[in-house]
């Protein structure tokens, strides 16, 4: 029988992280070369002070602005909590999750400007060894970035969504051995805006439809977790029924039509994993299954107006690989956690006590696909086409099939104290919007003209990293990572006889667009726990914009003139140096000098571009006392 | 005024005087047992390491936090790995645990409540707690040559225990 005690002792330990910079931020539209003072000032201080059963955290935010994200000055986040044997209350900011958290999942991370976080009350209740009940309500208003695009401004959060959960928990731990079941129902009542945003033609961006909509979805779920010698079994299962209150219809001024919802919107969601770890091999099987909102493109492309999707609390597993590696960190998978199906499958082989070796395969595809079709009695709107099974995912182009292969070398050196880390990756995927569009012919009797559009992006990407251990205490690191990026444009045009179905011909255009090359490099010297010192070398061989960085030496800082004026090319490459010094073994203090490359950053499957910084002066503390 | 900022002075020393202070954290182990952290730093100091499988500096001192565990394990150091990993990477913890073969104990936190209430600010976060609770050193990140400032540490505090006896 467990038994938790609770000292009475007191005790107090506090955070900070304190970030300052300066440089530009170029501007990532298609044509434009402009250049804009990029300043940020983000300082937060994390304070949590108990005393026996009680304690109280707080956050404290000093930002204007942060690097991404809203200004935020005082206290940001506070949390009173009182723990017993028996009983434990939380009030205030909450986190946490249900199961693997696809129903309620509160969670933040603020470099990408996510927070699901709740403000309210959650009480577990623990009135058997085995039985456990968790009662949570409270909300949340996070905001939501939109993708990039024209006119919108990344560092700036788009929109919030008013959130309201009422949640309950029932936990039955070792209902047989080793065996534990949960059974849960989450409460939604939410306000989203609705809106889109255009460029204005006086320039500009301008919002445009904007009013809101409220939802109300309950979700029922249950999971089940079991430990063996050797392996252990998850399954989760969950149902959402979702209304659509105030409108049937919006009217969408950019698209000039009129967007028609289902009052209401029915979907579910399933997680499953199995681990098999004998011995040196340790195998891990997982299934995705989420299929929450089937909107047709118009809605599922923009945002706000996809009302069918799942409140920011709702994040079950990806199930696929999200890489730390820098390159492969900025060209992820963007998952549709409203309708994807996939699997992920790793192997980790410890060969000996110096080899470890790791293999990832990962493969998923939405559930829908849409059809444009133009019939000759006047019809003309979007057709679903479903998978042929709703319970595997598709190769076919059009449900956005993904696919990656990953192998990770992992091997320590010993005489020379050396650690070798060699990784390869493939994957492939449908990145932009797969158009078939099918128009029933008036100039050619009972014959059909189909078009098909997609574009397929394969990435190679080759990181490698070197650590040295010196004799003299100090550390050696040096990374580097080659990345290949191709785009395949296919084009089909076909007709089709409707009589026998059969293509009369075909017209195939496949354009293989200039692929893309980029290289990362980084070497850092290290003395533990006083310094170290660092240089970034980073590479593209073209900018999706198309427009060439780094090209006017009148915008050089000096580290680039210095290289410059060594006959270095600076067409798109962008360096930077970085010192740190261990204040304490907790306080680090941190410059960096020079320019990153902005890009997409993931947590969880929640991505978020954050831009680069150019020419700029960074300093960081982070310290824990 | 004056009482306030005598009153705020007191707060503070007292505050201070606490600062070392681990907190009560139910853990739950990677075998699906429960335990208190009292119940561990009781028998022996803790090495307590915060990491996750995206966290590759994590990664690479786990093996020196392994040897370190074999090396002080009869003198009653227990080095206490607590996995941070969320929902996304949560299942591949124990095969990576096992097929590693680490012999020191795992414990996860997937909604980082213990992570939280110590404040850490960059991961892996290194605590190492004597046996009344008391935390005698921290630690942020881990570049090499850190496990050797760690086995120092440890056999700092393993000495004042013996002469303590």
């Amino acid at each position: 029988m467990l038994s938790l005690s609770y000292s009475q002792s007191a005790y107090f330990s506090a955070g900070l992280t304190a970030r300052y910079g300066s440089g530009f931020q170029s501007s990532i539209e298609i044509g434009d070369t402009t250049r804009n003072s990029y300043v940020f000032r983000e300082h937060t201080l994390d304070i949590t002070a108990g005393y026996g059963n009680f304690s109280i955290w707080s956050n404290f935010e000093f930002s204007s602005p942060p690097r991404i994200g809203p200004d935020h000055l005082g206290l940001r986040k506070l949390r009173l909590t009182w723990e017993s044997d028996r009983l434990s209350v939380n009030a205030g900011d909450l986190y946490g999750q249900f199961g693997r958290g696809l129903a309620l999942n509160l969670w933040e991370n603020q470099g990408i400007d996510w927070d699901s976080s709740l403000k309210g009350i959650w009480l577990t209740a623990r009135p058997t060894d085995k039985l456990s009940v968790d009662i949570v309500s409270g909300n949340t208003a996070g905001g939501r970035h939109l993708p990039i695009g024209p006119g919108v401004d990344t560092r700036i959060r788009d929109f919030s969504e008013d959130v309201t959960v009422s949640a309950l928990l029932f936990t039955a731990n070792d209902l047989l051995p080793n065996l534990s079941v949960g059974f849960y129902g989450v409460d939604v009542d939410a306000d989203n805006p609705w809106f889109w945003k255009m460029q204005s033609l006086f320039g500009g961006v301008e919002t445009v439809d904007s009013v809101n909509v409220r939802t109300r979805s309950f979700s029922p779920g249950f999971f089940v977790e079991y430990f063996g010698r050797d392996y252990d079994l998850y399954v989760e299962v969950m149902k959402r029924s979702l209304e659509i209150f105030d409108t049937d219809s919006l009217y969408s001024t950019p698209s000039f039509e009129w967007i028609y919802y289902e009052r209401e919107n029915k979907g579910w969601g399933g997680y499953a994993s199995v681990s098999y770890y004998p011995g040196k091999l340790g195998l891990t099987l997982e299934y995705k299954n989420y299929f929450f909102d089937d909107s047709h493109p118009d809605i599922r492309t923009k945002l706000p107006y996809r009302l069918g999707r799942l409140a920011p609390i709702m994040n079950g597993p990806t199930a696929f690989k999200e890489h730390s590696a820098v390159l492969m960190r900025r060209t992820p998978h963007i998952m549709d956690f409203e309708d994807e199906v996939g699997i992920q499958a790793e192997v980790n082989l410890n060969v000996s006590d110096d080899l470890f070796l790791i293999f990832n395969y990962a493969q998923s595809s939405r559930h829908t696909g849409f059809r444009d079709v133009n019939y000759i009695d006047g019809y003309d709107g979007w057709e679903k086409v479903e998978t042929e099974s709703l319970l595997w995912f598709s190769d076919n182009e059009m449900f956005y099939p993904f696919k990656e292969f990953y192998g990770e070398f992992n091997y320590h050196y010993s005489p020379l104290n050396l650690d070798i880390r060699l990784m390869a990756a493939r994957s492939s995927e449908i990145v932009e919007s797969y158009v078939e569009i099918i128009n029933e012919l008036s100039y050619w009797e009972n014959h059909t003209q189909e078009q098909l559009d997609w574009k397929k992006r394969d990435l190679y990407t080759l990181p490698t990293e070197l650590t040295l251990s010196l004799p003299s205490g100090h550390g050696l690191t040096l990374y580097w990572e080659h990345q290949w990026e191709d785009y395949n444009d296919r084009n089909y045009l076909v007709y089709r006889d409707l009589s026998s179905s059969e293509i009369d011909s075909v017209t195939t255009d496949e354009i293989l667009t200039v692929p893309y090359y980029y290289r990362y490099v980084a070497l850092n010297l290290s003395k533990p726990s006083r310094y170290s010192a660092g240089f970034i070398y980073d590479f593209a061989s073209g900018i999706k914009t198309g427009s060439p960085q780094n090209t006017d030496p009148a915008n050089d800082s000096w580290l680039e003139e210095i290289l410059r004026n060594s006959g270095v090319d600076m067409t798109n490459k962008w360096f930077g140096v970085q010192g740190s010094l261990y204040l304490t073994p907790a306080t680090i203090f941190n410059v960096f000098y020079g320019s990153l490359q902005g890009g997409l950053k993931c947590d969880s499957g929640v991505c978020v571009y954050v831009p680069g910084i150019e020419d700029a002066f960074t300093v960081t503390i982070t310290s824990n006392f | 005024m004056i009482r306030l900022i005598v009153l705020s002075g007191l707060i503070l020393n007292f505050l201070i005087a606490q600062i070392d202070q681990i907190p009560a954290i139910k853990l739950k182990l990677a075998d699906g047992s429960e335990t208190a952290l009292e119940e561990i730093y009781h028998t022996g100091p803790v090495l307590i390491d915060f990491w996750a499988l995206w966290c590759a500096p994590c990664l690479k001192a786990m093996r020196h936090l392994d040897d370190l565990q074999e090396k002080y394990r009869d003198q009653g150091l227990t080095i206490l790995g607590i996995n941070l990993d969320t929902e996304r990477s949560q299942s591949k913890v124990r095969s990576y645990i096992r097929s590693k073969g680490y012999g020191f104990t795992v414990a996860l936190d997937p909604s980082q409540k213990s992570y939280r209430r110590l404040n850490g600010t960059a991961m892996p976060f290194t605590l190492l707690v004597n046996s009344t609770g008391k935390i005698v050193y921290r630690h942020s990140g881990y570049v090499p040559g850190d496990e050797k400032i760690f086995d120092t540490e440890i056999q700092s505090i393993l000495s004042s225990l013996e002469q303590s006896q």
